[in-house]
């Protein structure tokens, strides 16, 4: 029966880390519109995991209103010394990345 | 009535709309892959009740916990533990019979047992659970005691879906105790375990997630498994700016080896252990 259930417990581990991929957003081409490149809203996700997810946990972008993440990102610039274009990369990638992931309110 | 009740709700209700969440753990056997950013510190109290065995069994253990971030990846944390135990036990008294002779007369008692020591911990985050596939942490933890040493090396898994959070947890015990031989010679006794969690849960609203935990114990002799139990039940984690608290209630369900009533096993485990957990980030 132990050895069973430890099986059946592997089974489900193995199968779930197999069917894992980074909930946060991750932009594409498609993702582009005009005046901002790939590589900016690209640049802006390291930069969110980079300044926010070292002093915190991260969060999806759907988590929050636009509203909400502007304010949080005024309060938390200064904190976690965020110059005004990293803050506009990441505030951009954010709200790009929220239209996307089915905001919950 | 109304008018008070309002009144003293309403900095609540200010509270739960416009403070973010400082939360970090939500599960409270299973621990998570997050560490504190550089310099934040959290005071942490547990508080675990565990009772009913075989014969009378209450334990009451206490952790106060100082947690420091180092960096981006890592944490450490010191605790002063404090474990007391009330258990049914025999003692033997003397008492004088008709020739003059002491004759042992057994009584039952109940007995406690006080035990402090000091831990130190230290996590280190590999993956994240958001921007990566699967968050991914490796832990270790020592424990001294006047008795001895303990040993806790733990891989630590976990994925966050926005609102929902899974996480798993493997972890090896490694007890190195004094123990006394009748003839009075000191000898170190030698116990392992291997603890597998598993748990889940999803933000009901801000700041208030409502899960499931389910922890199994095995413990070793000499590389033998002699008893293995599961534990399941709720779990429920508040947090604010600055505090959180977690709740979570375990009863024993089934042991997968060495049963002894009922099928469970209530001469080393109990029927049911509670544990709140209370956090300060200062």
């Amino acid at each position: 029966m132990r050895s069973n259930t430890l099986r059946s417990l592997l089974i489900v581990l193995l199968a779930w880390l197999a069917g894992c991929v980074p909930s946060l957003y991750m932009p594409s081409v498609q993702d582009a519109a005009p005046g901002t490149s790939l590589e900016e809203l690209l640049r802006g996700r390291e930069e969110y995991i980079q300044q926010c997810g070292s002093c915190h946990s991260l969060y999806i972008p759907g988590r929050f209103r636009e509203s909400e993440w502007r304010s949080a990102l005024d309060s938390m610039q200064p904190r976690a010394h965020i110059d005004d274009t990293a803050k506009a990369r990441i505030l951009h990638y954010i709200l790009t990345g929220r239209a996307k992931d089915a905001p919950r309110d | 009535m109304r008018y008070l009740l309002r009144w003293s709700l309403l900095p609540l209700l200010i509270l739960a709309t416009f403070s973010s969440p400082a939360q970090d753990r939500i599960f409270n056997y299973t621990y998570q892959s997050l560490v504190l950013g550089k310099g934040q510190r959290e005071l942490e109290v547990w508080n675990t009740f565990r009772w009913g065995r075989s014969e009378y069994f209450r334990a009451f253990d206490n952790r106060i916990e100082f947690e420091v971030g180092l960096g981006s990846r890592l944490q450490t944390a010191f605790y002063l533990n404090i474990g007391t135990a009330s258990v049914k036990q025999l003692s033997y008294e003397s008492t004088a019979s008709g020739t003059g002779q002491p004759v042992p007369v057994s009584t039952w008692s109940l007995g406690t047992e006080t035990e402090v020591s000091f831990s130190n911990e230290w996590k280190y985050k590999i993956a994240d659970p958001v921007a990566d596939a699967v968050g991914l942490a490796l832990y270790g933890e020592y424990t001294v005691s006047a008795k001895g040493i303990e040993l806790e090396p733990r891989v630590i898994l976990d994925k966050s879906y926005g609102a929902a959070i899974v996480a798993f947890n493997a972890a090896g015990e490694f007890e190195f105790e004094k123990q006394l031989e009748q003839d009075g010679t000191e000898q170190t006794a030698t116990e392992s375990g291997l603890e597998l969690t598993l748990a889940g849960s999803w933000e009901l609203a801000r700041g208030v997630h409502l899960g499931a935990e389910i922890v199994n114990r095995n413990g070793f002799e000499e590389g033998t498994l002699l008893h293995s139990v599961l534990f399941g039940g709720p779990t429920i984690a508040y947090a604010q700016q600055d505090f959180w608290i977690n709740l979570t209630i375990l009863p024993q369900l089934v042991a997968l080896k060495g049963a002894t009533e009922n099928g469970l096993e209530l001469d080393i485990y109990e029927r049911l252990e509670t544990r709140l957990l209370f956090s300060y980030a200062f």
